[in-house]
């Protein structure tokens, strides 16, 4: 039994850890253009796929490959807002929220055309290695995604707290008038910063691509709840974010003994709600978001 | 000169929808098949659910996302209801928009302290809760397994043409069509009164409305309920035209189509709806070979219309209207100097 | 004169023989893009094959045409499908049905329009027990499944206990019920049961919760891409426990699962080392138009559906004249018709007789496959 919850709270970190991580880069955006990316997922997915035909059929070392991840979605990131959010800058509110979507469902189907439905299987040597932690084991694969998603979530604070664009990108965040006054430039900033948000999210679809199983619509569980964790967290707190997001993979991963499997999912959208029920501006709000 | 316009502009309207009506009438015999009729049933299940979908989008400027899943809910209430109960279905029409009206009442008490992306979310999230049910209570839905035998709705007479039933292709495709006629009526009467008005208003500014005394939340909710509304029928029409239905037709990215509908129609505009329905959904019926491309035609074509035409072509028209007026006036202003 | 009379002879029988050179349409419902898309895909070129080489022998009077459709192995895309076949097409004659709530779906459409439907994959026993006169399945059911796997399990693998792992759906849980059923009478202990549903992506935690109870063997009636990452998931949980499945694993599960799918037993009822004069046959004229691939169980039952139809058309006087009632009824009278799956009758309900799992492949260490007959 011992064994059994241990598993489960361990195997909750590692899918904590990628919510995270996602949660993050979705969050970034937010901060800076007030809006959320419903293509985020989507992002995560072409991580995946670049990671997996690097690795897979290119021959690439799978640390490069994940770099490669990076850049691909980094890259992704870029053009969706360039194309897309740029244009729509001073548009209404929901002028963006639906472009988003389309740009979600235009990826999805694309990557469907191009990839096929078929199960592709990313096999890192590290998927099949198995580590064994006093009385559990699991895949080396899932200790690297932990690891490197932790090692990810302390240098993206250290690079907002304390760095030039960090700073930079929390004021333009803040006030982007006063921040244009004081010399910063906002668009680099902004290209910076989905630059970075989508990076973060390629890096988590090229860790846990091998752990599931790619497929064009792999994005769509992943960016609901990368939502709910950026809406339970608190818009724009780091902390908040890394909190939420392992609390929700934790309360997942236990939640099999309570719920049948087949409402696994359920658990983010009720705590989604529950928090905007009972406190909408999330556990550590930075701001005080005028939506609420 | 305000006054002249409008009636030109009404006087237009009017003389297009009696035409379309007459098409609308004659279609069974135009067509001469099934399959083809059968397009139009749906478009007009389809102009339906749009039109509700306008009434918290484009009248009221909410994104509201769990239009599937109220699409769904009326749906299998009036299934349930008719197969399990034996009611009829001329009752479990309006019980099931009575429902459907219910749940988006409890949705938009939920949401509705919220705004823009975060409704979007919210509500999307109950979108999904609403699936999740439906999908997982297999004892009462059949969840993936779909729920199929339904029943067409019960023979009924009807003065002049004695006992009707409901088998047939035509008589459905007739039901359907009184059925959009009366919601689009409805619909109209709605933009067109002080709810419209008080809607468009809050669409426009919130705040300002709130300062002008009209009690937002309230309204804003009457929006959720009545697009419930006209989700729960449409679902229920469309239960028992297709007698098969599954969690999967109610899922959040099939309100993406109604999106695509309500957004190049033009949100807001009631014609402009009408006519993207019935482009959707024979589009990508007469298109099949092209099925593998529709979603990324989609999706693609809802960041083109958000960025180059906002308005939809409900917009584009009125834009080319008031070119041609401009037109008209310097035309006689150049006539009058000359 | 005699060379006029000769030559418009020769005109009339080249008229006539053209003209009775009839183009019969078969329709086939398949999973050609979805989740399924690879088992639809499988049958297509099955079905293909028996065409080809059916219509390149000639003569029978007639030519087939198979005239496919998408069901997306959905419910509802296999109604509307069926829908289109009969109402846009014409189709009178229809195979179809390889997951069994779309299979369902298709039914109830050709079974409306009283068309013989040949399924040539589809398990749920639940669809030959409605009463439908049109249905006619050339593949065990759940039942017959379930307890030939139990039978090999305890009989030959010789297994003390066991778990399950099934699909929450009609297929899923009837072959669960079936096989447990029919193991605990044999003597093994199921020690724990496990529903999962088409979605279910974790099974890390699936395999954590049932490593503790160590059972010998889990039986999981799974589709390829779960059953890989069930494989996978207990290995990473250092289960000694053998995995099982049935009918739905192809040499996509090999690739899938890597390692992991070293020492998976599985039963079926057609694999490419048969020993029959018939499915020798077919193995090579497979091989020989499809670049040396080997035939699964999903390719051979699109090659069996396929003949079965075209020998009940021939039975049925289809090259004189077409009826859909008499196709039925030929259908029904089949005995024993030389399938490569084996000989093929129908019982009363419409169901195969006999034809059960009969081989037992194991996947061994160096990654090659065995079967035992």
């Amino acid at each position: 039994m011992l064994e059994y919850l241990l598993t489960l709270l361990v195997s909750g970190l590692v899918t904590g850890s990628v919510y995270t991580v996602t949660a993050l880069g979705l969050t970034m955006v937010y901060g800076i253009l007030n809006l959320m990316n419903f293509a985020h997922g989507e992002v995560f997915m072409v991580g995946a796929y670049v990671g997996y035909f690097l690795f897979a059929v290119f021959g690439v070392s799978y640390p490069i490959a994940i770099l490669g991840a990076i850049a691909g979605a980094a890259a992704t990131g870029l053009l969706i807002e360039a194309i897309v959010f740029r244009p729509l800058r001073n548009a209404p509110q929901l002028s963006p929220l639906i472009a988003s979507l389309g740009v979600s469902i235009f990826l999805q189907n694309l990557a469907l055309l191009i990839w096929s439905p078929t199960p592709r299987m990313f096999n890192t040597p590290y998927v099949d290695q198995v580590v064994h932690m006093v009385i559990i084991s699991m895949s080396m694969q899932r200790v690297i995604v932990f690891v490197v998603c932790v090692v990810l979530i302390v240098a993206l604070y250290f690079v907002v707290q304390s760095t030039a664009i960090g700073k930079a990108m929390r004021a333009v965040a803040l006030d982007a008038e006063a921040a244009a006054l004081m010399g910063i430039d906002s668009r680099k900033v902004i290209m910076a910063t989905f630059a970075i948000g989508s990076g973060l999210a390629g890096v988590a679809g090229a860790l846990v691509g091998p752990i599931l199983i790619l497929s064009p619509f792999m994005g769509i569980p992943i960016i609901l709840k990368a939502f709910a964790v950026v809406i339970m967290g608190g818009f724009g707190s780091i902390q908040g974010t890394v909190l939420a997001g392992f609390i929700l993979g934790i309360t997942e991963s236990f939640g099999v003994l309570i719920i049948p499997t087949a409402f696994i999912d359920t658990i983010a959208f009720i705590l989604l709600i529950a928090t905007l029920l009972v406190r909408p501006t999330g556990l550590f709000a930075e701001r005080i978001e005028e939506n609420v | 000169m305000k006054a002249a316009r409008l009636s030109g502009a009404s006087v237009a309207v009017v003389a297009v929808s009696v035409a379309s009506l007459m098409v609308a009438l004659a279609l069974p015999w135009i067509l001469k098949s099934d399959y083809y009729l059968q397009l139009f049933a749906l478009s007009g299940i389809n102009i339906i659910l749009a039109l509700g979908l306008n009434i918290v989008l484009g009248f009221t400027g909410l994104l509201a996302l769990a239009h599937a899943g109220l699409f769904g809910v009326g749906a299998y209430t009036s299934a349930l209801l008719v197969m399990r109960t034996g009611l009829s279905f001329w009752i479990a029409l309006p019980a099931s928009a009575a429902f459907a009206a219910l749940v988006g009442g409890l949705v938009g008490m939920c949401s509705l302290r919220l705004k823009g992306h975060y409704l979007a979310i919210a509500t999307a999230g109950f979108g999904i809760i609403i699936y999740q049910i439906f999908l997982n209570w297999i004892g009462l839905t059949k969840g993936a397994a779909a729920l199929g035998n339904i029943p067409p709705p019960n023979p009924i007479p009807l003065p002049g043409l004695g006992v009707v039933s409901f088998e047939a292709p035509v008589a459905m495709y007739f039901l359907i069509l009184v059925a959009t006629v009366l919601a689009i009526v409805i619909c109209a009467r709605i933009k067109h009164s002080r709810i419209g008005d008080a809607l468009l208003g809050i669409r426009e500014d919130e705040t300002a409305a709130e300062v002008m005394g009209v009690p937002t939340f309230r309204y804003k909710l009457l929006a959720f309920v009545l697009s419930a509304a006209f989700a729960g029928v449409a679902g229920s029409l469309y239960a028992h035209y297709t007698r098969i239905i599954a969690p999967e037709m109610f899922h959040l990215f099939e309100t993406v189509t109604s999106l695509l509908m309500v957004v190049s129609g033009g949100l807001g505009s009631i014609v402009g709806v009408i006519v993207a329905s019935i482009f959707f959904t024979l589009a990508p019926e007469l298109m099949r070979e092209l099925q593998d491309y529709r979603m990324i035609a989609y999706g693609a074509l809802l960041v083109i219309v958000m960025i180059f035409l906002p308005d939809g072509l409900a917009g584009a028209l009125r834009q080319i209207w008031r070119y041609g007026g401009t037109l008209l006036v310097r035309r006689e202003a150049a006539d009058g100097a000359a | 004169m005699k060379r006029l009379l000769i030559l418009t002879s020769i005109f009339a029988a080249v008229a006539m023989a053209s003209a009775s050179a009839a183009e019969i349409k078969i329709g086939y419902l398949l999973p050609l893009s979805g989740g399924g898309a690879e088992y639809g895909q499988r049958q297509l070129k099955g079905a293909n094959l028996a065409i080809e080489e059916f219509n390149r022998r000639g003569d029978a009077g007639f030519t087939i045409k198979l005239v496919t459709s998408d069901t997306k192995c959905t419910p509802v895309e296999a109604s509307n499908a069926a829908e289109r076949l009969v109402e846009r097409d014409g189709i009178e004659v229809m195979i179809g049905g390889t997951c069994s709530p779309e299979a369902a779906a298709a039914l109830r459409v050709t079974r409306k329009a009283q068309i013989p439907q040949v399924v040539p994959a589809a398990a749920a026993t639940s669809l030959t027990e409605e009463g439908n006169s049109y249905i006619f399945r050339i593949v065990p059911n759940t039942k017959q499944l379930a307890e030939n796997l139990a039978d090999v399990l305890a009989e030959r693998i010789k297994v003390k206990q066991i778990a399950t792992v099934y699909l929450n759906d009609d297929f899923g849980i009837d072959l669960n019920r079936n096989l447990v059923a029919r193991i605990q009478s044999k003597g093994v202990k199921v020690l724990a049961q496990q529903g999962v549903e088409r979605t279910t992506m974790d099974f890390f935690s699936i395999a954590a919760k049932l490593k503790p109870l160590k059972p010998d063997v889990v039986v999981a009636p799974l589709f390829n891409k779960p059953a890989a990452q069930l494989a996978r998931a207990m290995r990473e949980q250092g289960m000694t426990a053998t995995l099982s499945d049935t009918i739905m694993l192809t040499d996509e599960f090999h690739k899938l699962a890597g390692p992991a799918a070293y020492g998976v037993v599985q039963t079926t009822f057609f694999h490419p080392t048969v020993k029959t004069v018939r499915g020798r046959a077919f193995v090579d004229a497979f091989k020989a138009k499809y670049g040396g691939e080997l035939p699964s169980n999903f390719e051979a039952e699109g090659y069996d559906a396929t003949s079965l139809v075209i020998d009940a058309l021939k039975r049925s006087g289809a090259a004189k004249s077409f009826s859909k009632d008499a196709v039925t009824t030929a259908l029904r009278d089949t005995h024993e018709f030389p399938g490569v799956m084996g000989p093929i009758t129908f019982d009363k309900k419409g169901q195969v007789v006999a034809v059960a799992s009969k081989f037992v492949v194991i996947r061994n260490d160096h990654g090659k496959v065995e079967a035992m007959h």
